[in-house]
C-alpha cells in the first residue's frame, strides 16, 4: 500500500443503488390539507420545536455515551511454548530509527485471520506504548506514539510517512496492500519503517532483515509464564508497565546479545549498524515516557467545555425560535 | 441601530465566507455544530422576508442528507480502521489487485466518527452558503462589481441565484401539485416535481440573465478590440490566480504558493484589468449601496473568526480531534470567542426593510 493503508471505495465505483426508502404506498390518498386553526398551529409547532430539542438531546447523549466507554482486551499467549488451536506466531518489525526511536522485532501469538493493523494495535498493548495513532481517513500516523504529530505529511522530496513492508519470503516487499484488511498466516513476518521517500515501492525497507530466526525456538517444555494479559494495562495506558516483573529476554540477532530493545534517549540509534535487533517477548519497557499516554485526566474538563458550548447552541436555537415565531 | 436597509452584499458574502473557510479547517464535532449555530441566528436575525431567505432550512436539510450518506458509504466501503466494533456487515474478498480496495466488514466506532465529523464539516460549509444566499439578494451583488468583471460576475450570479430560484419553484410546484389534490410529500411526489423544479429554476436564471443583458449589463461602450482583448485576458488571468489562491487559503495542506503569492497575482491582474478597461467606459449607478461601518463590522467579524481560527490552528491538534484512539474533542476557547465575534452581525448590521410585514415597521419607526 502505497501511503501505509489508504484503501477504502470512492462512491463511484461500485454499483449503489440510492439510499432512499421505497414508496410505501402505490398511491398516496387524494388529500386536501385544510388549514389548521391559529392555535393548532401553534401547537403542532411547539410540538415540532419539543421533538427537534428531543432528538438533539438523544443525538448528544449518545456522543457521551460512546465516547465514554471505548476499551479493548487481549489475551495473550507466549510465543516461544505451544500453540493453540486458532493461533499463529508472527514477527512485527518496526524501524523507527529515522525518528531516533530505534528499530525493533516482536514475535506475537495471535488468532489467526488477524490483520495487519490489528497486530499493530496488539503489539503497541504488549509493549505498553500504546496503540497505533491513526488519522480520519485511516492513514497510519504514529507507531508508538513516533512522529508525535503530523500525519504522512509532505517534506522536500517527498513524504514522511510509515511504510507498510511484507518479509515472509526472506526479502522485503513493499506492502501494497491495505493493513485493515491484510489478513496474517503463520510465519508472517510483517514490518513498518518511517521513511522519508517517494511513497513508492523504491523507498527503503526496514533495517532488520526478515530472517526466520527472528521467531524464537519453539519450547513445548518451557516453565509456565506469566500470563501477559494480566500485566498489560487493560484501559489505556495510564500506568507505566512494571520493568521488573515477568520480562523474558530471547536470545537475539544483533552483536549486543541479550541487550533489551530501546534507547530511551533516542540519539545513538540512527546508524543501521548499532540498531539492536532483539526478538523480544513481551519485553517490558520501563520508563519510556510516550506522547499518547496520558489521556484520561484531562478528560473532565473538556467536557464541562463542551456542554458549555452545546448550552451556547441551545441559546442560540431557543432565540432563533422565539424569533421566527414572533415574526410570522 | 441605523435606519432600515439592505446590508452591501459583498459584506455577507465575506462574512459568510469566512466562516466556511473556518469549517474548512477543523473536524471538531463542537465548533461544526457552533458554526452552524451561529450562522442559524445571524440568518434569522437579519434576513429579509423574501423568497430567497427559505434557503437556509434547505440547506441545512441538505447538510443532513449528506452526514447520512457519508455515514452510510462508510459502513459499505470505509477504510477498515481499528477499533471499538460496533457491528459487523459481510465481508467481500477482493483479489489481490485490488488488495487496497475493502468492501464490508466490521464497522467501527472509530470509522464512524471520522466519517460524521466530516459529513458535519460539509455540513457547515453547506450552512454557511444557506446564509449567504438567504441574508442577500444575488442581484445586488452583481450592482457592486465593476465594469470589466460583468461577464464574471454574470455567470456567477446566475450559478449562485440557481439554488435559491429552486427553492422558489419547488414550492410553488408543491402548492400546485397541493393545489390539484395531489400530495406534496413522499418520494413519488418528489419524483414528479423534479424536473418542474429544475426547468423552472433554469427558466428563472436565463429570464435574469436576458433582463439583465435588456439593462446594459456588461455593455462595453466604444472600447477597440486590442483594449477588450486585453481586459478580458487580464481578467481570465486574475479569476484563474484567485480560484487558486482561495483554494490555497481554504485547504492548510496546499503548497504555500498557491496561497498569498496567487491571490497577489489575480489581484494584480484584475487591478490592472480595470485599469485597463473601465478607462474607456463611463457609468453611472441608481443609488449605490454604500460601504459604511455596519458593512465593516459584519465583514470584520468574519475576517476575526477566521484569524481565531489559523491561530488555534497553529497552536495544536485542538482543531482535529483523532479519532482513532478516539478522544473527547477538546474546545479551543480562541476559537470559541472568534464564532462569538462572527455573531455581532445579528445586532450591528441594520435591519432588512420590511416589505409587507406590519409588526417589524412599529419596531424600525
Amino acid at each position: 500500500m502505497g501511503l501505509g493503508s489508504v484503501g477504502g471505495l470512492g462512491p463511484w465505483s461500485g454499483r449503489v443503488s440510492h439510499p432512499l426508502p421505497a414508496p410505501t404506498h402505490p398511491e398516496w390518498p387524494r388529500t386536501v390539507t385544510l388549514p389548521l386553526s391559529q392555535n393548532a398551529t401553534k401547537r403542532l409547532r411547539l410540538w415540532r420545536a419539543r421533538r427537534a430539542l428531543g432528538a438533539l438531546l438523544l443525538g448528544v447523549a449518545a456522543l457521551a455515551g460512546v465516547l465514554i466507554g471505548s476499551t479493548s482486551l487481549a489475551s495473550a499467549s507466549s510465543c516461544s511454548g505451544p500453540l493453540a488451536s486458532g493461533e499463529i506466531r508472527v514477527v512485527l518489525v518496526v524501524d523507527a530509527s529515522d525518528l531516533g526511536g530505534g528499530s525493533s522485532a516482536t514475535c506475537l501469538v495471535v488468532a489467526a485471520g488477524t490483520t495487519g493493523s490489528q497486530l499493530l494495535a496488539r503489539r503497541g498493548n504488549e509493549l505498553g506504548t500504546g496503540s497505533p495513532r491513526y488519522g480520519s481517513s485511516g492513514l497510519l500516523c504514529a507507531i508508538d506514539g513516533l512522529p508525535a504529530s503530523g500525519c504522512g505529511d509532505r517534506s522536500t522530496g517527498g513524504f514522511e510517512y510509515w511504510a507498510y513492508f511484507n518479509g515472509s519470503s526472506g526479502s522485503w516487499v513493499y506492502g501494497n496492500f491495505n493493513p485493515f484488511t491484510r489478513r496474517l498466516s503463520d510465519g508472517d513476518i510483517e514490518g513498518w519503517r518511517y521513511v522519508r521517500g517517494a511513497g513508492n515501492g523504491q523507498d527503503p525497507p526496514p533495517r532488520i532483515a526478515p530472517a526466520r530466526s527472528l521467531f524464537p525456538a519453539l519450547a513445548p517444555s518451557l516453565p509456565s509464564l506469566p500470563d501477559l494479559s494480566s500485566l498489560a494495562p487493560s484501559s489505556g495506558a495510564s500506568e507505566v508497565p512494571n520493568a521488573g516483573a515477568g520480562s523474558v529476554v530471547v536470545p537475539s540477532t544483533s552483536p549486543s546479545a541479550g541487550e533489551a530493545r530501546v534507547d530511551p534517549s533516542g540519539t545513538t540509534s540512527v546508524d543501521a549498524v548499532s540498531t539492536s535487533t532483539t526478538v523480544a517477548e513481551s519485553v517490558a519497557v520501563g520508563a519510556v515516557a510516550l506522547a499518547s499516554s496520558s489521556t484520561t485526566h484531562s478528560n473532565a474538563g473538556r467536557w464541562m467545555g463542551i456542554a458549555a458550548v452545546f448550552v451556547l447552541i441551545a441559546v442560540m436555537a431557543g432565540g432563533a425560535w422565539v424569533q421566527t415565531r414572533r415574526s410570522r | 441601530m441605523s435606519a432600515p436597509r439592505l446590508l452591501h452584499p459583498g459584506a455577507w458574502w465575506l462574512w459568510a465566507v469566512a466562516l466556511s473557510a473556518c469549517a474548512l479547517r477543523t473536524t471538531n464535532p463542537v465548533l461544526l455544530c457552533l458554526i452552524i449555530a451561529v450562522a442559524g441566528w445571524v440568518v434569522v436575525s437579519r434576513r429579509a422576508d423574501v423568497p430567497w431567505s427559505r434557503s437556509f432550512a434547505s440547506c441545512l436539510r441538505l447538510g443532513m442528507i449528506v452526514i447520512i450518506v457519508r455515514l452510510v458509504f462508510q459502513i459499505l466501503f470505509g477504510v477498515r480502521v481499528p477499533g471499538t466494533t460496533l457491528f459487523t456487515i459481510p465481508e467481500v474478498t477482493l483479489p489481490g489487485w485490488a488488495a487496497g480496495v475493502s468492501l464490508g466488514g466490521p464497522v467501527t466506532l472509530e470509522s464512524l466518527m471520522a466519517a460524521l465529523y466530516q459529513g458535519l464539516r460539509l455540513a457547515a460549509v453547506l450552512a454557511c452558503f444557506g446564509a449567504a444566499t438567504s441574508l442577500c439578494s444575488p442581484y445586488r451583488m452583481l450592482r457592486a462589481l465593476p465594469t470589466v468583471l460583468y461577464e464574471a460576475g454574470v455567470a456567477v450570479t446566475i450559478a449562485f441565484t440557481f439554488a435559491p430560484q429552486a427553492i422558489v419553484a419547488s414550492r410553488q410546484v408543491r402548492e400546485a401539485r397541493r393545489l390539484r389534490g395531489r400530495s406534496d410529500r413522499g418520494v413519488r411526489a418528489w419524483t414528479a416535481s423534479a424536473l418542474p423544479v429544475l426547468e423552472g429554476a433554469l427558466d428563472r436564471a436565463v429570464a435574469l440573465a436576458a433582463s439583465m443583458d435588456s439593462r446594459g449589463y456588461g455593455r462595453r461602450g466604444s472600447s477597440s478590440v486590442a483594449v477588450r482583448r486585453r481586459s478580458v485576458g487580464l481578467v481570465l488571468l486574475g479569476l484563474v490566480a484567485l480560484a487558486v489562491g482561495s483554494y490555497g487559503l481554504l485547504d492548510p495542506g496546499a503548497p504555500a504558493l498557491f496561497r498569498v503569492p496567487a491571490l497577489a497575482l489575480g489581484a494584480a491582474a484584475l487591478l490592472g484589468a480595470l485599469i485597463a478597461g473601465g478607462r474607456s467606459t463611463t457609468r453611472t449607478r441608481y443609488r449605490p449601496d454604500p460601504w459604511d461601518a455596519p458593512e465593516w463590522i459584519v465583514s470584520f467579524a468574519g475576517v476575526v473568526a477566521f484569524g481565531s481560527f489559523v491561530t488555534v490552528g497553529r497552536m495544536g491538534d485542538a482543531l482535529n480531534p483523532s479519532t482513532n484512539p478516539l478522544e473527547v474533542p477538546a474546545v479551543p476557547v480562541l476559537a470559541v470567542i472568534g464564532l462569538l465575534v462572527a455573531t455581532l452581525p445579528a445586532w450591528f448590521a441594520p435591519r432588512p426593510p420590511a416589505l409587507v410585514a406590519p409588526s417589524s415597521m412599529a419596531v424600525a419607526a
